[in-house]
């Protein structure tokens, strides 16, 4: 059914009559008459609309029958043509080349009205459909919405093209013949922005009392360059948020250790911010003296045993690494328990993920180690050797975003903490690196490509080391550095934090 | 790229005809328009309709925000308000759509589902079997919305973390409702490393969070 007969839907005689006395009423209230224009819907009180509205569902047509001069406007619709007069209907969007009884009803013996949906365009690129409505044809656009959008003249289809360059909502208006009767329909059209250009940078609250910078760099020399960096992300930059993320690197020149500690503050805990900077601090001020009292006495035989294949090695030396790396990583929870309590909130609070990363030069060659609660990661590789070893455990929930973090509970038995705990020995080696997800999703977005060799080159070759020059004469790292965490990667826009150890 | 999937069960039930399901399609002709401006909703943000009467109807199966063409959504002239079977279907696209991370493939973030009801579940029975199953899918938040004099929170709560109340069925109250929803859906995807439970947003003066 796409036409009405109108004559079919006369109104009823007390319908007709309440028609004639709100005519009348709005005549007295100054609304220009049939006779000076049309009835806007626009201007009339509320409940006049609803009982319009209601009038033409009812009787479909009937009062463009009862008073075919008087034209009556849905604000937000287009605008009715001139002539011949018609009716205003509700706008049920049905599929290209049907229409809906909805639509149906609402239709005068004059013009029949459809509703269809285009495909979306996007902004600032070349838009092209095709208009293909059955039976109907002649179709000429009346409205463009000022979408600079047009049929193309050259072609006997309606193609719709042009490159629209506003977006938001829109309502196309065409107009056709459907079996020698007109037809108009409206097309709603969707622009789609560039996401990129939506990103916008507000300032976070300086006066917070957890504060800090929304970028940070650290550099620190021993016999390898240390460096750190940490920046907001954009979805947190949007919104004049915090930099959840926090980094840390040291050198302890006594001991020969170099620490670098990575941490990401849940986005959903009100303080993390503060539970990353406190579990960051925590480990690069406690972890050298546990390192020296735990492990440095006894790594050459530790090693060495662990390299002839001795038996028990590869477990004492996780032990003596519990004792250091472990029970840091243990300080720095109970750390962010106490600043909790200090202020009347849970640690859940204060939820953050750790990642801490450990090197030495041993006689030959160097020893590294690492120990992670959540997400995030490590790894040592060598370019030359092809070689590459991860040093961190895949801690990531069954979707995206969901993982562990550092609280006490994660502490409850040697073997679930011991599993966390990474070492290598390696003759020589590229860079050691420590990352939180706001890298690892955008440049190791799943476990098995963490753990391939081919990727971490890659990533190093063509991308990291490409754009920032890891050697201690380089003047620009910070610059360098800072710019390329601002890499490009469509839904990943957390904070980024790094740490990148080389020699 | 993750996905955050947002799957919405609405009530086309004989009651919701007229002025509620205009209201409801031009809150989600503005829902949709506001999310598209903001930047990460627009690169994450892949939504799913599904309406219940007498039947369950995929009217839009789960489609990126930027390819989303937004329907209008009709009510039959009467009839029951098939929750339980809405939620049987709904179950079924959740298992068949939303990616779990693998070792090998990268997991949707979890969704969100939004169920909006004028009325009491007409097939309880199978209502209550779907509850537990549902709930087992693993939705970042369920949040129910009963909406108008008939509806009653205690029908929704079973399956619910969170249940809004409408006074009203009129486009004022569902606007402020989509709204809401609008915003819940915004800060869902800010809360990158989500702990368990989430944060809702103040709701506006047309609703109220009761649950």
């Amino acid at each position: 059914m796409t036409d009405q007969d109108s004559a079919q839907n006369a109104l009823p005689r007390p319908v007709e009559r309440a028609w004639t006395q709100l005519l009348e009423a709005l005549r007295q209230a100054g609304v220009p008459s049939a006779e000076e224009g049309a009835y806007g819907f626009g201007g009339l009180p509320p409940e006049v609309r609803r009982v319009l509205t209601f009038i033409d569902r009812r009787w479909p047509g009937a009062y463009a029958a009862s008073d075919s001069a008087t034209k009556i406007e849905e604000t937000d619709m287009p605008p009715a043509p001139a002539d011949p007069p018609i009716v205003a209907t509700e706008q049920p969007a049905v599929d290209a080349a049907e229409v809906t009884p909805d639509a149906a009803e609402g239709m005068s013996m004059a013009v029949s009205k459809q509703t269809i949906l285009l495909k979306n365009a996007r902004i600032d690129q070349p838009y092209q459909e095709t208009i293909a409505l059955e039976g109907v044809d002649e179709l000429e656009l009346i409205d463009d919405a000022d979408t600079g959008l047009a049929l193309d003249p050259e072609q006997d289809a309606a193609i719709l093209k042009g490159l629209p360059r506003h977006s938001g909502d829109f309502l196309l208006r065409l107009r056709g013949w459907r079996a020698d009767r007109p037809c108009e329909i409206s097309a709603h059209l969707a622009v789609i922005p560039d996401p990129k250009s939506l990103w916008v940078s507000k300032e976070s609250d300086r006066e917070d009392p957890f504060w800090k910078p929304d970028a940070v760099f650290q550099r620190v020399e021993g016999e390898l360059l240390c460096i750190g960096a940490s920046k907001r992300g954009r979805a947190h930059a949007k919104d004049g948020l915090f930099r959840d993320d926090h980094v840390g690197v040291s050198v302890d020149a006594a001991s020969g250790w170099h620490i670098a500690a990575v941490a990401d503050g849940a986005g959903s805990a009100r303080f993390s911010r503060r539970g990353s900077q406190i579990a960051v601090d925590s480990v690069i001020e406690h972890l050298p003296a546990r390192l020296q009292t735990h492990v440095s006495p006894h790594l050459d035989a530790l090693v060495a045993a662990y390299l002839s294949q001795a038996p028990d090695a590869e477990a004492r030396l996780k032990g003596q690494l519990y004792r250091a790396l472990a029970a840091a990583a243990f300080d720095a929870a109970k750390a962010i328990e106490a600043e909790a309590a200090a202020h009347d909130q849970t640690a859940a609070a204060f939820s953050t993920t750790l990642v801490v990363g450990v090197a030495r030069k041993l006689e030959d060659g160097w020893f590294f180690a690492a120990f992670s609660v959540g997400d995030g990661g490590a790894a040592v590789f060598d370019l030359d050797a092809e070689s590459l070893t991860t040093l961190s455990l895949p801690d990531s929930g069954e979707f995206a975003g969901q993982t562990r973090f550092l609280h006490k509970s994660e502490f409850v038995d040697y073997e679930a903490v011991a599993k966390r705990i990474f070492f290598a020995v390696r003759p020589s080696f590229t860079a050691m690196i420590l990352m939180t997800d706001g890298i690892t999703d955008a440049k190791f977005p799943t476990e098995t490509l963490f753990a391939q060799h081919a990727q971490w080159f890659a990533f190093w070759r063509d991308d990291l080391a490409q754009a920032v020059e890891f050697s201690r004469a380089n003047a620009d790292l910070q610059a360098q550095l800072l710019a390329w965490l601002d890499f490009w990667s469509p839904g990943n826009h957390d904070d980024r934090t790094l740490a990148v150890l080389v020699p | 790229m993750r996905r955050l999937p947002v799957y919405l069960l609405l009530d086309t039930s004989g009651s919701m005809r007229g002025e509620p399901i205009e209201a409801v399609n031009t809150g989600i002709r503005v829902m949709v328009s506001a999310l598209r401006q903001d930047p990460h909703a627009l690169e994450t943000v892949h939504v799913s309709l599904i309406t219940f009467d007498h039947a369950a109807t995929v009217v839009t199966p789960l489609t990126a925000l930027d390819e989303l063409q937004v329907p209008v959504i009709a009510t039959p002239q009467s009839g029951p308000t098939h929750l339980g079977l809405a939620l049987q279907t709904l179950r079924g696209r959740v298992l068949a759509e939303v990616k779990k991370s693998t070792p090998a493939s990268k997991g949707d973030w979890a969704p969100y589902l939004f169920v909006m009801t004028d009325g009491k579940p007409s097939d309880l029975q199978v209502f209550a079997e779907q509850c537990p199953l549902v709930r087992a899918l693993g939705f970042a938040s369920i949040i129910g919305c009963v909406a108008g004099p008939k509806a009653r929170k205690e029908d929704l709560e079973p399956l619910c973390d969170h249940i809004v109340t409408l006074d009203t069925l009129d486009s004022a109250a569902f606007s402020g409702f989509f709204k809401w929803v609008t915003s819940t859906i915004s800060g869902g995807n800010k809360t990158v490393g989500a702990a368990a439970s989430v944060k809702l947003p103040p709701p506006p003066p047309e609703i109220q969070v009761v649950f």
